[in-house]
């Protein structure tokens, strides 16, 4: 075989590989739908109560943030729960370790940006908890995030796993 | 008279070749596998490598696996080895291209090479240097004229009859 000739069938070969994937790839997409809806959640009054007072904010608006960079984003679960996967760069602030944690992230905390908290999902009083508490030292510029990490998850929305930023 | 045993590298060539195909041919269809058991985390995965615009990595995610697949096989059974060679090459490019950013970046995050066997492996300069190897054996393959048990070398045998 003259490798120098046959280079031609190599490209059309790796094109065809490329295309017939491509092709198979969005057709099955197509048929099989990836993302599971969530069941419908129950949620408590005391939440909705709670929520009403709160400045929220959705997944969407919560990533047009995320990507110009004018939020910070809070993860408020417990630690293990967050090393297992969170927003990418997101700080952890569990509900019950507020007053211990609160300092370590003190200078991130402005102002100027948007404070985002998350937890759960819809029902998840946690992020709630933490929103409240730092209303309470005097930032306004606070809003949950109530769908949460499935929400966040389900959208596809870059995460990390592990330790701090 | 004393017979010197010597290897003859020349003969041997055409073994290491089809176990060096083989080999990286078994490897993509085992990536693929665990890839398309689990798109939904590839889709995440691709979209933390941050690389791509959320549109193009999607698209990405679900061609990816079928690339591997196709790919694997092809090169499993020998036909159109070199293409398939070349296009499974590409794809390392690729990866090494991400996982390099991604290190530099000082990210810590899942690789999803292998989505199955419940590995979970972090990027880090190891999946690097064996994105290195795989990328060596692809090229080595791109540039070798005949392949021992293949179909490509039945083909062009029938060709030339």
């Amino acid at each position: 075989m003259n490798l120098n000739k046959s280079w031609k069938s190599v490209f059309v070969i790796t094109a065809a590989i490329y295309l017939v994937s491509f092709v198979v790839g969005i057709l099955i997409h197509a048929v099989i739908p990836q993302t599971e809806t969530p069941d419908r959640l129950i949620v408590p009054q005391s939440y909705l109560q709670q929520i009403s007072a709160m400045k929220t904010i959705s997944i969407e608006d919560a990533y047009s943030n995320y990507t110009d960079n004018s939020a910070v984003f809070i993860d408020s679960r417990d630690n293990a729960e967050y090393r297992e996967g969170h927003i990418k760069g997101a700080i952890n602030i569990p509900y019950d370790r507020f007053q211990q944690d609160y300092p370590k992230y003190k200078k991130l905390l402005t102002n100027d940006k948007k404070i985002i908290t998350y937890c759960h999902g819809t029902g998840c009083g946690l992020s709630v908890d933490v929103a409240k508490d730092l209303m309470a030292i005097g930032y306004s510029n606070v809003y949950v995030m109530t769908e949460g990490w499935p929400g966040w998850i389900n959208a596809n929305l870059p995460i990390s796993v592990g330790k701090e930023p | 008279m004393e017979r010197k045993c010597v290897i003859n590298f020349a003969l041997m060539r055409p073994v290491i070749i089809l176990v060096l195909r083989v080999i990286l041919g078994i490897v993509f269809v085992v990536a693929a596998y665990g890839k398309l058991l689990h798109p939904d985390a590839l889709v995440s995965t691709v979209i933390n490598f941050n690389i791509l615009p959320l549109g193009l990595a999607k698209i990405f995610a679900e061609t990816l696996p079928w690339i591997e697949m196709i790919g694997g096989i092809m090169l499993i059974i020998g036909f159109g080895t070199r293409g398939a060679s070349f296009a499974l090459g590409w794809l390392l490019v690729s990866f090494i291209i991400a996982i390099w950013i991604n290190i530099h970046r000082g990210v810590s995050m899942d690789c999803g090479c292998f989505d199955l066997f419940g590995m979970n492996e972090k990027i880090g300069s190891a999946i690097l240097i064996r994105d290195i190897v795989f990328l060596i054996v692809a090229i080595a393959l791109v540039f070798t004229k005949e392949f021992m048990l293949s179909i490509d070398t039945v083909l062009e045998r029938k060709t030339i009859k």
